[in-house]
């Protein structure tokens, strides 16, 4: 579904990605885990079209994306939630969900029920300003945001920064609710537990390359290999 | 309407029974003085919508203003004294005008936008002041009459001209309200707090604002028609920065994104300006000092700031 092929970005005159490739497969969940400063934010910022590559192919469903305007690949299928629960403040939940839907000749409605089905705490709280919600509300309602744009593939970034652990835990649950639906997720994490629970795959990342990658078993038994690019 | 009368019934209701029967009230100056800050509410409520809606100080916008107004007053030159083929034309031109030059002024943003739209605006000010054969250059166009309706009733008439004016103000405040209030007009506050976030929800942000960029050029344009029926005037003074800068003002001191905060902007500038005006001739230090203070106390403006505390009230409760 997704195909990052020697994948090179800069910001300005700073080399950030240093050739990196990896994929993710229809319906899977891939987690890309790394230290703080590594390219992951950098990796989610080249796919989805904000910082495009300066070198490198990025494949969605066999199209090279690479240089697409944001918009575009929006549209195509992918859906990003971003860093720190970046939502309209000053819009409603509702406003904030309905930005999201796009197809006009569905009745917004048919998304919003999906949406209030897997997140009943978003119908509550419909009215409410964006700004007035709690972090996992906030959290959620990225995720819905995103959702309601009917994406095959959605990046989440860092989605359990700064949360409460009995939040992380709902969160984490409608994760993988929307794993089991079929959804491809690329997950970027530093909660490795998590990550090695939910994903499908395992990328870790150091100084703009992917240094390794394997599924959750030879994540557990290859300790040796990836420890030292995550430990502090 | 009917979702602004819900949500607003009391405060609706009362404003627009106020603004109804005042003319009956006021003396002929401050029938005047409230017919131009209907005008000059509708000039600073199409700022709004660039301003704090979608995030776009723009410093041009007394182009569509003017160029709204003159084209009435090129019209009434030729002889051409129809109201609604003008205010068509009133409206239509600033409105292509709009489309041109947001083209233009929409390829940068923060800074950059408000310079490049304060070079286009001075542009067409150097146009209107030397192209005297079509705008009387700096003398500008004077004797445009009051419009003629096919009514019973003369628009020379003071109050007769004011409710025309009503009418056309309820009728963009019900519009704009509409397109605030619409799906559109959410995504363009959307844009005005994330654009990157937007584009990634697969929006075309750069539509989003060249939309916002030609309605609040078109509905500036039209109260440029009715000014220069009011004035039955108009100078390239109306298409200066400092015209620009003046609704700026209205806009900030009535509270940016508030939408009707303008034009109680207006009401306060172009009432203190004349009150102040006729008991001092160092008016302007005194509007001065009113805005520093509005700027440091009240923030959101008066509108905004009001409706912030309501909202602690009830919070509060």
């Amino acid at each position: 579904m997704l195909r990052l092929n020697e994948v090179h970005a800069h910001y300005g005159e700073s080399h950030i990605l240093h050739g990196v490739s990896m994929k993710v497969e229809k319906g899977s969940v891939v987690a890309l885990l790394g230290r703080n400063g590594m390219g992951k934010t950098t990796t989610i910022h080249a796919i989805i079209g904000f910082n495009p590559p300066t070198k490198g192919e990025i494949l969605f469903n066999g199209t090279n994306i690479n240089g697409f305007p944001p918009n575009k690949i929006s549209r195509m299928g992918m859906a990003l939630v971003p860093q720190g629960r970046r939502i309209f403040r000053s819009l409603t939940v509702k406003e904030n969900l309905i930005l999201g839907f796009r197809n006009n000749k569905i009745k917004d409605n048919h998304n919003l029920e999906r949406i209030y089905e897997l997140f009943p705490v978003l119908q509550e709280r419909a009215k409410q300003l964006g700004r007035n919600l709690s972090g996992g509300e906030q959290q959620m309602l990225a995720i819905a945001r995103a959702l309601m744009t009917e994406p095959e593939m959605i990046l989440m970034d860092e989605p359990f920064e700064g949360l409460a652990p009995t939040i992380i835990k709902d969160i984490g649950l409608k994760i993988e609710e929307l794993k089991n639906s079929g959804l491809s997720i690329l997950l970027v994490e530093q909660n490795i537990h998590f990550a090695a629970k939910i994903a499908d795959y395992l990328y870790i990342m150091n100084k703009g390359e992917i240094v390794y990658g394997g599924t959750p078993e030879q994540f557990h038994s290859e300790e040796d290999q990836w420890k030292r690019f995550i430990e502090i | 309407m009917h979702r602004m009368l819900t949500k607003y019934p009391i405060w609706g209701g009362l404003l627009l029974l106020a603004l109804f029967i005042l003319p009956l009230l006021l003396s002929p100056y401050g029938l005047s003085l409230l017919t131009q800050v209907l005008i000059f509410g509708l000039f600073a409520m199409s700022l709004d919508l660039l301003m704090g809606y979608t995030g776009l100080v723009s410093f041009n916008h007394a182009t569509y203003f003017g160029v709204g107004a003159y084209t009435v007053a090129i019209l009434a030159g030729l002889g051409l004294n129809n109201f609604w083929l003008s205010l068509v034309l009133g409206i239509s031109i600033p409105v292509l005008l709009a489309l041109l030059l947001g083209l233009l002024v929409l390829r940068s943003s923060g800074p950059y936008f408000l310079m490049i739209t304060l070079a286009f605006g001075q542009m067409i000010f150097a146009l209107a002041w030397r192209w005297r054969t079509i705008t009387g250059g700096d003398d500008g166009l004077a004797g445009i009459p009051r419009p003629d309706l096919g009514l019973p009733m003369s628009m020379w008439k003071a109050q007769n001209f004011y409710y025309l004016v009503l009418v056309f103000f309820a009728f963009a405040c019900l519009i704009l309200w509409k397109f605030i209030h619409s799906r559109l007009g959410k995504a363009i506050v959307g844009v005005r707090e994330s654009e990157t976030r937007m584009q990634a929800l697969g929006h075309n942000t750069w539509g989003l604002k060249y939309l916002s960029y030609i309605v609040a050029g078109g509905f500036a344009g039209l109260a440029g028609v009715f000014y220069v029926y009011f004035n039955g005037f108009i100078s390239p003074q109306e298409l200066n920065w400092t015209m620009s800068g003046q609704v700026i003002l209205m806009v900030i001191i009535g509270g940016a994104g508030t939408l009707f905060g303008p034009v109680v902007g207006a009401g306060m500038i172009i009432i203190l300006q004349n009150l102040i005006s006729s008991h001092t001739e160092r008016w302007p230090i005194s509007m001065g000092i009113i805005f520093i203070l509005c700027v440091m106390y009240l923030r959101d403006g008066v509108v905004g700031s009001a409706l912030k505390l309501r909202k602690k009230g009830r919070g509060n409760l």
